[in-house]
C-alpha cells in the first residue's frame, strides 16, 4: 500500500491531488448551491432556433428550448479541504482569487450567459495538531460551532500562496 | 485503509451570477421544442 501511494505522491500532480484523479479521491469537496432567497428565484425558459450556415437563416422546424436563473439569484456554495497541504491551499486560493473577480459558469456563455462573481467569502478551519481546536471540535453540538474562523480570505491565501512560491523555484514544479 | 485526520478547511461563498446561468438545455428535433436533462443513465447500454 505505502508503495502505491509513494508512486501516486511521485506520479500525479498538484491538481490531480486537489481535485482527485483516477488513482486517488479528491481532497475538495463542493457542496450543491443552494439559494440564498428562494423566494425570489425564477426559473425563466428561453427558446432557441437552429441557424443554417449556409442561408444564415433558421432552419424551419428545428426549435428548442433552454432554461435559465434570472441574474442576481444568489447561490451559497461551500467547499470543504479535507487534510490540506499548503500547496492544495495556495491552489485553491489561486482559483477562488480568479472566481472573486470574474469568471463564467455553464453554457451559452458566447450568447450572453454564465458570468459570475463570488462574493461574501468566509474560510473557517480547524488544525488537529492544536489542542485548543480539537476540544472545540470535540466539544461544540452546533457544525458552525467547531470550525475557527481564520479572518480575511485575501490575507490568508495570499500569504499561502507566497509561502509555497517562495519554496518553489522560478519555473520549477 | 484508515488516514489520519489532521486538519480540515471550510470555504464558504456567494456565487453571485452577472448574466442569467443556464441550468438546463433541449436540442432542436423536428418534433418541435424539447428539453432534455442533461445527465442520462446508461445502463447495459439502454437509456432510462
Amino acid at each position: 500500500m505505502q508503495q502505491q501511494l509513494d508512486w501516486i505522491e511521485k506520479n500525479t500532480c498538484d491538481v490531480c491531488k486537489l481535485f482527485g484523479s483516477p488513482v486517488q479521491a479528491a481532497r475538495l469537496r463542493c457542496s450543491d448551491g443552494t439559494l440564498d432567497n428562494p423566494a425570489a428565484a425564477a426559473v425563466r425558459v428561453r427558446d432557441g432556433v437552429v441557424l443554417d450556415r449556409d442561408s444564415h437563416t433558421a432552419v424551419d422546424g428545428l426549435k428548442y428550448d433552454y432554461e435559465t436563473v434570472a441574474a442576481g439569484t444568489a447561490f451559497r456554495v461551500c467547499f470543504d479541504l479535507d487534510n490540506p497541504t499548503p500547496k492544495d491551499e495556495a491552489l485553491f486560493g489561486a482559483a477562488l482569487f480568479e472566481w472573486a473577480s470574474g469568471s463564467s459558469l455553464g453554457g451559452f456563455t458566447s450568447r450572453g450567459l454564465g458570468r459570475f462573481r463570488l462574493e461574501d467569502i468566509e474560510i473557517r478551519g480547524v488544525d488537529f495538531d492544536n489542542l485548543e481546536e480539537r476540544v472545540q471540535y470535540l466539544t461544540r453540538p452546533k457544525a458552525e460551532e467547531k470550525l475557527n474562523d481564520r479572518g480575511d480570505w485575501q490575507s490568508y491565501f495570499q500569504k499561502k500562496i507566497e509561502e509555497v512560491l517562495n519554496t518553489v523555484p522560478a519555473g520549477g514544479q | 485503509m484508515l488516514r489520519k485526520w489532521l486538519c480540515q478547511a471550510d470555504i464558504t461563498v456567494q456565487l453571485q451570477p452577472i448574466d442569467p446561468i443556464l441550468i438546463k438545455s433541449g436540442y432542436a428535433t423536428h418534433r418541435g421544442p424539447d428539453v432534455v436533462a442533461a445527465p442520462v443513465t446508461l445502463l447495459e447500454g439502454r437509456e432510462f
